[in-house]
């Protein structure tokens, strides 16, 4: 066993001290002053962090927060667990369960992401010319997807720039295998066969291969290892049917498997060119506000990846064949293949990559529903790994991998923690239970400075991609369907089965959620709690301190769960392809040659948004013919895309006009998905914009102003029912009177 | 510190003092002349006693000598009645003993008016008397409100007064007697006379078997303080030059005293009886003959006399041991000799009997509160005694819990409650609000453990019983009916706590004798007087701390002058500056020696800095935060001074330090004054209640009684406390936090140094790795 270097054994002594001390035992008031003299010296860390020893501080504020939190937890360990009978004891024990689990969440994703590796970004040109370039099968596995969709996907697949005769690209359609050709369904079987029909020509137009099996077993990973069978080349792209690649796609991955030999997987995060449902229905701050997965797409990943844990997300990730042809293809034994996978072969030694720029973008669920069928999937997947894999005691993996992989699946068990955080405050406003025992001064010794060290860690690792109580509105809004997701995994842990996300969907009219009504019981509980709030408030001087406290609470969760209802509100949603926000400029052409300056506002596949100046602009009308003008990076040139104006109208000073593009020609369709989907800078461009910290105090501000509106539209949305109902039964009546 | 439970303590002992007046002088001579006495000084409430509602009244207890008998005793009673209440149905009314008296009917033309009222010889008896001062009052025939404003008279007790004269009883003394002799009530003696052979063989005697003595004759006068004098025997043959007869010095003449010393020391002045019943541990009381000079003038009166004696100098102690710890009623005999003496655990302090302990649970009937039934409208109380360790000290998380056994009858009404309160701090009420009534099993409260102070406690149960309201005509309900129960099966359940205490704190000392009196065992301590004429000031003292204490501490040992190894450790010094030695004040802010030093800044109340009971959340960060001393500790630390060469004046001096001499920490307290006479005097000051109840920080320095006192806090603390080191070191980090934080931050600051080390080795392998030449695929 080699001897410990100097660094490894001050750090080991400097733990055990730091853990020691944080045992020690202190009055309330001294420990008071100690956490105010500590958070001074955390928030100094946190400031300095960004300035040029931003190493050292980082490490320091981490350490602190670190400290602040076991000691919040030895002092809760220690003098606050005991019931006055034993429900009380099993409420007190619940809520402090959750907190260590926070608290470990807390913990380890300070681990994980102590230094997030950014790694540099390769290109083909940079390897030696006469170096075999490996080949490539691009595989994009798809089951319901709109053939219109898969067609962007595919469009821009072809047109990645890597040699012509190195990379093949297959479409694995498990919507139209055997089994559903032969569905008892006279229904299912004729939609079968038309789809494995209209994409076999589809196919065939672009020059892809179409692939499908006789049977769906074992979903995505089976579709993939079935083609895997037929396919040979030596790299393997994974793609989602919705993630649509910019040109460079392979030209920044392939150069890391021809560096390493033991890579397995280059990861690249999924941009998502839409808003998810709770964005668009609550936030409505796309432009923004950094997106959900940026968290963990932009420094998660990266965390990992310093550790070496980086790991497959299913799509937007190449994967070299002799590796995965060690553990059998995709792994499938549980419904997240991808980071099962990425655990065999990380467990076998190989290296993972992760590169930190958006070359694929991809649709998030439109729809609540779809959103929660994903985030259950993923929440059922992680337990089933923990459970079946048991990464913690994998054996080949090294002690940073484990805890990587931990802190990635744990994660998953937040519904447990987020629901007791929901209700332990109801436990005592409604039934008078004590699952907290301290007074206001230990509150403020101990718990505030714990709470606070916390959001200033938090906004440390995370603040440029997620916005404080952005986490806590989105795991509230999961926490109760995911929660019974991962018991029955916990229960059966190979019970679950695949379900597709589904994506693309369009909603005809502002609707509620069908999945909003655990939202309306949780809603009730806390005004309840609220309402008795008060009522022990005034009731029960000598408990007011612990009172006010608890309904401080309370009225968190109630902001959170009112905002979660407005999430539940499914906006109307009538484009079926996204429109993505831009900011280029381009010339506009009427058929008698006129041109015309433009900027380009959106942009998808089929059509772009264009603003013109208001006084140029009103020649161009609904209906006209038009050429645009602008320059592609992804292809290098300047494109004549035809298009048809749809609308126009004046907004503030400039002429918007709504185009569609004229792409019955092959070229023109390429081109446009080009334009579109094709060039990656656009996207970390647009990322970048929205990566911003802003204040708890702000982001307590926006959602204080944000969750108003839901309140009203719920309101007006039952007055509508009732008015409904009211006009129903009338009607009903004036029949009956009409036939007596 | 508990002032509102030692205020409740110091009107009891307030109460004693002022009855103390009519004690018996110093002479012991029970006078038969007639006397009077303000009733104000039998009550434990300030101001005129006001008396409302239809029915009401006070009780008012006189404590009398089992030795003395009253006789000619009227109450004199000046009242002040409403002017609407009818004469011919409202009325005061006396009783003693609950026998009644007398009913003087009320003049609403004579709102002002007095009443004497003769209180028969027969219904006085020894212990406390009860005198019941009532009032019927009505305003009305018919439909009246029981309630009603018009309904009140005021009794001025400062102005109304109790005339009696006292007869002594002169029945032969048995030992069970010694209560009665120094009871705290009228008749009984204040003031004693410790007398011990001369010479080097009486030493031992006089160091060990003194200081027992002392307290356990302070212990029978309760709250009141006893005053001791000490002397020394007179050879008789030199008394008879002198023109004497008596083996007391003249100045002690005919006083009540008690002899202390082996057979042998006392052999001269002992009967010759004596010599067969001594063969053991030997506890005897008698009457001294007077001594008639040839002329039949009497030259020393008759006097009580206690003897203290065995065939040995440990014997001798033994039977002061047993002074201190027996019970007076169980010895209706003159004298007798103790056989054997045993206690388990044998290493426990008497002390240990007297306080709660960690961890454990008590019913209120084992804290001296039996099951309590209240009956009838109006406000009813009852009162708890919890005596906590006086180094108590628990984590602030800790939970006292009580068990409430109580019951309430049908028909109360609205108002009826039962309040909790703590310290005089209330905790807990409810209302009583079932007009069917109901009772409780284990009704739970929970209160913070440190609610709980060290030394004693009260739990207050406060209860209003009323009626229900009745609409109609003549329709009231006078509230006989009503009915309420406390259980003596009550519990508290207390804390695992420890034993630590932060030094030095005078009031600690002044309400629990700490740190001389330990809970934990039998640690020695030394009573220092400065020279033989200060001792009994010194045994004045300690009999102070033993009621204090409600016990005796059987491990002091007196010094006699201010050589010997009993100043180097826990010691109580009591001796003129003169004799104290200068370099106990060297590390010090303050000298009280031949020059003194003063740190004249200092002389504000520190009182006013302690007023404050409880502490906002700022207050507690700006205590630690905050450089100026007025706001760096509730007991502030004054720093600068200036040395002068003067003595003290009148004042007198009690100050408490960690003692320079000592090798592990351990209290030094000094009382002292400018010379000897005043020491004496300032002691006997210093006793009283009304002084001993003002003692904060780790100095106080007073004159007289009505002079203003200054007290406050010159000299850093420490901590004591050894039972639970994990409890002594919440206590050193809790009052200096830098510490923890400075081996945080210097923890922190290592763990991050070594992490950047080896986080950045890790990055330059990566990166390392990533630069590295293409492999064929």
């Amino acid at each position: 066993m080699p001897l410990p270097t100097p660094a490894t054994l001050c750090l080991s002594i400097a733990s055990l001290i730091l853990i020691a001390t944080a045992f020690l035992p202190m009055d309330a008031s001294a420990q008071m002053f100690a956490a105010v003299v500590l958070l001074t010296l955390l928030w100094v860390c946190r400031v300095a962090a960004d300035g040029e020893h931003r190493n050292i501080f980082r490490l320091l504020a981490l350490v602190l927060g670190g400290f602040i939190t076991l000691r919040y937890l030895v002092w809760r360990g220690t003098y606050t667990l005991h019931g006055s009978d034993t429900l009380s004891l099993i409420a007190v024990l619940l809520l402090f369960g959750a907190e260590i689990y926070a608290a470990a969440i807390h913990f380890l994703g300070g681990l994980v992401n102590v230094m997030p590796l950014q790694r540099p970004l390769l290109s083909m040109a940079q390897m030696p010319s006469d170096m075999r370039r490996p080949t490539v099968d691009v595989m994009i596995p798809s089951y319901n997807e709109d053939p219109e969709l898969l067609e962007v996907t595919l469009r821009a697949a072809r047109m990645m720039h890597y040699p012509q005769d190195r990379f093949r690209v297959h479409l694995l359609d498990d919507g139209g295998t055997d089994e559903k050709l032969a569905h008892p369904d006279p229904g299912v079987s004729a939609q079968a066969i038309a789809r494995r029909a209209e994409l076999q020509a589809l196919c065939a137009r672009l020059g892809v291969n179409y692939i499908t099996r006789a049977q769906n077993t074992r979903a995505k990973a089976g579709n993939i290892n079935h083609a895997l069978a037929l396919t040979d080349a030596d790299l393997v792209v994974v793609l989602d049917a919705d993630h649509v690649p910019t040109v460079e796609f392979l030209d920044r991955t392939v150069p890391w498997f021809m560096r390493h030999e033991d890579v397995f997987l280059v990861q690249t995060p999924h941009f998502m060119v839409n808003p998810d449902p709770i964005d668009r229905n609550l936030l409505d701050s796309f432009r923004r506000m950094p997106s959900e997965n940026d968290m963990f797409y932009r420094v998660v990943q990266r965390g990992l990846d310093f550790w070496g844990a980086s790991f497959f997300c299913g799509s937007a990730a190449v994967l070299r064949r002799r590796h995965l042809d060690e553990v059998g293809g995709l792994c499938g034994d549980t419904i997240t293949e991808d980071a099962e996978t990425a655990l065999a072969l990380h467990s076998r030694g190989y290296r993972s990559i992760y590169i930190d720029r958006p070359m694929v973008a991809g649709l998030a669920p439109e729809t609540f529903t779809g959103f929660v069928t994903q985030r259950m999937r993923w929440a059922q997947g992680m337990t089933q790994i923990l459970l079946i894999k048991r990464p913690f005691m994998a054996t080949g993996l090294d002690v940073f991998q484990r805890i990587g992989y931990l802190s990635s699946i744990l994660f998953w068990l937040f519904p447990f923690a987020r629901v007791i955080f929901l209700t332990a405050p109801l436990a005592y406003l409604l039934f008078g239970m004590e699952v907290y025992h301290a007074s206001i001064a230990q509150i403020v010794a101990y718990t505030l400075p714990h709470v606070i060290a916390t959001y200033i860690i938090a906004d440390l690792l995370f603040g440029r991609t997620r916005w404080p109580l952005i986490s806590e509105l989105y795991e509230v809004m999961q926490c109760m369907f995911s929660l019974v997701a991962v018991l029955k995994v916990i229960i059966n842990p190979r019970a679950p089965s695949f379900v597709v996300t589904p994506k693309g969907s369009t909603l005809d009219s502002t609707a509620l959620s069908p999945l909003a009504w655990p939202f309306y019981v949780l809603f009730g509980l806390l005004v309840a709690g609220l309402i008795t709030g008060f009522y022990r408030w005034e009731a029960h001087p000598l408990t007011r301190d612990m009172t006010t406290v608890v309904m401080l609470w309370n009225v968190f969760n109630l902001i959170t769960v009112v905002a979660a209802l407005g999430a539940l509100l499914e906006r109307q949603q009538r484009r079926a392809t996204p429109r993505i926000p831009v900011s280029e400029t381009g010339v506009l052409r009427d058929p008698q040659g006129r041109m015309t300056s433009c900027t380009i506002e959106d942009l998808s596949a089929s059509g772009a948004g264009l603003a013109l100046d208001d006084a140029t602009g009103p020649i161009f009308k609904a209906g006209d013919r038009a050429t645009l003008s602008t320059f592609s990076p992804a292809l290098g040139r300047t494109l004549e895309l035809p298009v048809t104006v749809r609308s126009g109208e004046s907004v503030r000073g400039r002429w918007l006009l709504g185009t569609q593009f004229d792409v019955s020609e092959a070229p023109h369709r390429d081109e446009a998905v080009a334009l579109s989907y094709g060039d990656s800078a656009r996207w970390l461009f647009f990322q970048e914009r929205r990566s911003r910290p802003i204040s708890f105090a702000k982001a307590l501000g926006i959602m204080l102003r944000l969750v108003w509106k839901p309140l009203f539209l719920h309101a007006a949305m039952l007055i509508q029912l009732l008015r409904e109902g009211l006009i129903v039964m009338a009607r009903r009546s004036r029949a009956l009177v009409g036939r007596s | 510190m508990p002032r509102i439970a030692f205020l409740q303590l110091f009107r009891l002992a307030l109460l004693a003092v002022l009855i103390g007046g009519a004690t018996a002088s110093a002479s012991e001579t029970v006078e038969t002349s007639q006397r009077e006495m303000r009733l104000s000084r039998f009550s434990t409430t300030q101001g005129p006693v006001r008396l409302t509602d239809v029915s009401s009244s006070v009780d008012l207890f006189v404590p009398v000598s089992p030795l003395v008998q009253m006789k000619d005793s009227t109450v004199e009673i000046q009242y002040t009645h409403s002017i609407a209440l009818q004469g011919h149905r409202s009325y005061l009314l006396v009783r003693l003993n609950d026998i009644s008296l007398a009913q003087v009917p009320f003049d609403p033309q004579q709102p002002v008016a007095s009443a004497r009222v003769r209180l028969p010889e027969e219904l006085w008896r020894s212990g406390f008397n009860k005198l019941t001062l009532a009032v019927i009052q009505h305003y009305v025939d018919n439909c009246e409100d029981a309630n009603a404003p018009e309904l009140w008279t005021e009794l001025n007790l400062h102005q109304s007064k109790l005339e009696f004269s006292l007869q002594a009883d002169e029945r032969p003394l048995t030992l069970r007697d010694i209560a009665g002799v120094f009871a705290p009530g009228l008749g009984g003696l204040d003031r004693a006379v410790l007398v011990t052979a001369p010479g080097a063989d009486a030493d031992s005697v006089t160091a060990d078997a003194l200081p027992l003595v002392a307290q356990a004759l302070a212990l029978r006068r309760q709250f009141a303080p006893l005053h001791f004098d000490h002397t020394v025997l007179v050879d008789q043959a030199a008394s008879a030059a002198l023109g004497g007869s008596s083996y007391l010095p003249p100045e002690f003449a005919g006083q009540a005293h008690v002899l202390v010393g082996t057979y042998e020391q006392l052999r001269s002045v002992v009967p010759e009886s004596l010599s067969q019943a001594v063969t053991g541990p030997h506890l005897a009381i008698d009457r001294t003959t007077a001594v008639v000079d040839a002329q039949g003038q009497t030259t020393s009166p008759a006097s009580t006399r206690i003897i203290v004696t065995g065939r040995t100098a440990a014997e001798v102690k033994q039977a002061a041991s047993v002074l201190a710890t027996m019970d007076d009623p169980l010895n209706p005999v003159p004298e007798t000799t103790i056989l054997d003496q045993a206690q388990t655990p044998d290493e426990f302090a008497p002390y240990h009997t007297r306080v709660l302990h960690s961890a454990q649970t008590y019913t209120f009937a084992s804290m001296g509160l039996a099951t309590k039934r209240f009956q009838g409208f109006g406000g009813h109380g009852a009162q708890l005694r919890i005596m906590m360790p006086p180094d108590y000290y628990t984590h602030d998380s800790a939970q006292a819990e009580l068990f409430i056994d109580f019951a309430y009858g049908a028909g109360m009404g609205p108002g009826s409650v039962i309040n909790f309160r703590l310290n005089g701090d209330f905790i807990h009420g409810r209302l009583l609000d079932d007009p069917h009534g109901t009772s409780y099993r284990g009704y739970r409260i929970v209160l913070p453990a440190r609610r709980l102070l060290p030394g004693p406690n009260l739990l207050d149960l406060d209860l209003m019983l009323r009626p229900e309201t009745v609409i109609g005509e003549c329709a009231g309900i006078d509230g006989r009916h009503l009915t309420a129960q406390i259980l003596g099966s009550s519990r508290l359940v207390l804390p695992e706590f420890g034993a630590v205490a932060t030094q030095p704190n005078l009031n600690l000392f002044s309400q629990t004798g700490f740190p001389y009196l330990a809970t934990a065992s039998n640690q020695p301590a030394t009573l220092i007087a400065g020279s033989a004429s200060e001792v009994g000031s010194a045994l004045t003292l300690i009999g102070k701390l033993a009621q204090v204490a409600h016990t005796a501490h059987d491990a002091w040992r007196l010094q006699i002058g201010m050589q010997g190894e009993g100043l180097d450790g826990r010691a109580l010094v009591v001796a003129s500056t003169a004799q104290l030695p200068e370099d106990l004040f060297n590390a010090w802010a303050v000298a009280l020696g031949r020059s003194v030093r003063w740190p004249y800044t200092a002389l504000n109340d520190a009182r006013q800095a302690q007023a404050v009971p409880e502490q906002s959340i700022l207050d507690m960060l700006i205590r630690h935060f905050s450089s100026d001393p007025e706001s760096a500790s509730r007991t502030p630390v004054l720093r600068g001074s200036v040395t002068q060469d003067a003595g003290l004046g009148p004042l007198g001096g009690v100050t408490a330090l960690r003692n320079p001499r000592s090798g592990p920490a351990a209290t030094l307290t000094i009382i002292t004054a400018a010379d000897e006479a005043l020491v004496r005097a300032r002691v006997a000051g210093l006793v009283q209640p009304e002084l001993w109840s003002q003692m904060e920080g780790d100095l106080m320095v007073w004159e007289g009684l009505e002079d203003p006192v200054f007290t406050l806090r010159v000299a850093d603390t420490f901590q004591t406390g050894s039972q639970d080191p994990w409890l002594l070191l919440r206590l050193v980090l809790s009052n200096s936090p830098w510490y923890w934080l400075g081996a945080v931050v210097a923890a922190v600051l290592l763990i991050a140094l070594a992490a950047r080390a080896l986080l950045g080795r890790r990055r330059r392998k990566l990166e390392e790795s990533a630069s590295r030449n293409a492999v064929d695929v």
